[in-house]
């Protein structure tokens, strides 16, 4: 019977590339990633002869028939899709691939990705603020809970778009 | 020609580079990869990300444009701004490259 194993896999915006490599070095232990849910913060692996496989995260809120195409003329299989990100994995034997091959394309990707936060943080802090506000006017623990969380949400994602605007800053001078 | 269109892609990048030049004909996305690959002879191989990255920034700037659709595959062609972008960029690399053989006469002279 195949063997399965499902991990938590927690990553941002600013740590794609650890995100990537966690799956070749489990490719490379023969764990091959299968499918992933609530936007890859979970993945399930199973167990397979070990391979050398690259992974790729890009990242567009919308494509043209061409995406698709050009990634798999070029050899890449989709592994998943969610909320705008594509996960891309091809298979290797000597030099190691890449979805981008310049520094440009990269900090392009970063750049949809930054358009995306601002989005969302421009449209979300004044829905924390009436939270924050309704629960100190009349505090309950439901109430409370989700400022709580809206709270943890907003900051992670302040600190991922801080540290996405110094990877972009650093790919830039490089 | 658009100041902001020379500011943002002169000088150019090898891979902006390249994939203007391949589109003097059409091509479609991977046809661009193997051209450039053949071009310089396997140096370069341009990332499917990138190449889609590229063509779409390219396509909405009108330096490229899409003429026609085969199989899910579009195929573009350089316009008339893309081509005078590229010879602006030649007539650059064609400064460094003259510039640099005439200092390397000097150096043998002295």
């Amino acid at each position: 019977m195949r063997k399965y194993k499902w991990l938590l896999t927690p990553w941002t915006s600013s740590s794609i590339e650890r995100y990537e490599n966690l799956l070749e070095s489990q490719a490379l232990s023969g764990w091959i990633i299968q499918k992933t849910s609530l936007c890859f913060l979970f993945s399930q692996f199973a167990k397979t002869e070990p391979a050398h496989i690259r992974y790729c995260l890009d990242y567009h809120h919308k494509v043209n028939v061409d995406y698709h195409t050009i990634m798999t003329d070029d050899g890449w299989t989709l592994v998943n899709m969610a909320n705008g990100w594509y996960l891309w994995k091809k298979g290797y034997n000597n030099e190691r691939p890449s979805i981008f091959t310049d520094k440009q394309s990269l900090i392009d990707r970063n750049h949809r990705l930054l358009l995306f936060h601002g989005i969302i943080l421009i449209t979300q802090i004044p829905v924390f603020l009436i939270f924050l506000k309704t629960m100190t006017e009349s505090p309950s623990l439901p109430w409370t809970f989700l400022t709580c969380f809206y709270f943890l949400i907003l900051i992670i994602l302040g600190i991922s778009t801080f540290s996405l605007l110094i990877v972009n800053s650093k790919l830039k001078n490089k | 020609m658009n100041k902001q269109i020379v500011d943002k892609y002169l000088p150019m990048t090898e891979t902006a580079y390249y994939i203007l030049l391949a589109l003097k004909k059409p091509l479609h996305g991977y046809g661009i990869i193997l051209a450039v690959e053949r071009m310089t002879n396997q140096r370069i191989r341009i990332g499917a990300g990138t190449i889609y990255g590229t063509l779409t920034k390219m396509e909405t700037d009108d330096l490229i444009k899409p003429i026609r659709e085969e199989d899910r595959r579009k195929i573009y062609i350089q316009t008339d701004l893309g081509s005078q972008l590229l010879q602006l960029e030649i007539n650059r690399l064609q400064e460094l490259y003259e510039n640099g053989i005439k200092a390397g006469d000097n150096n043998e002279k002295i």
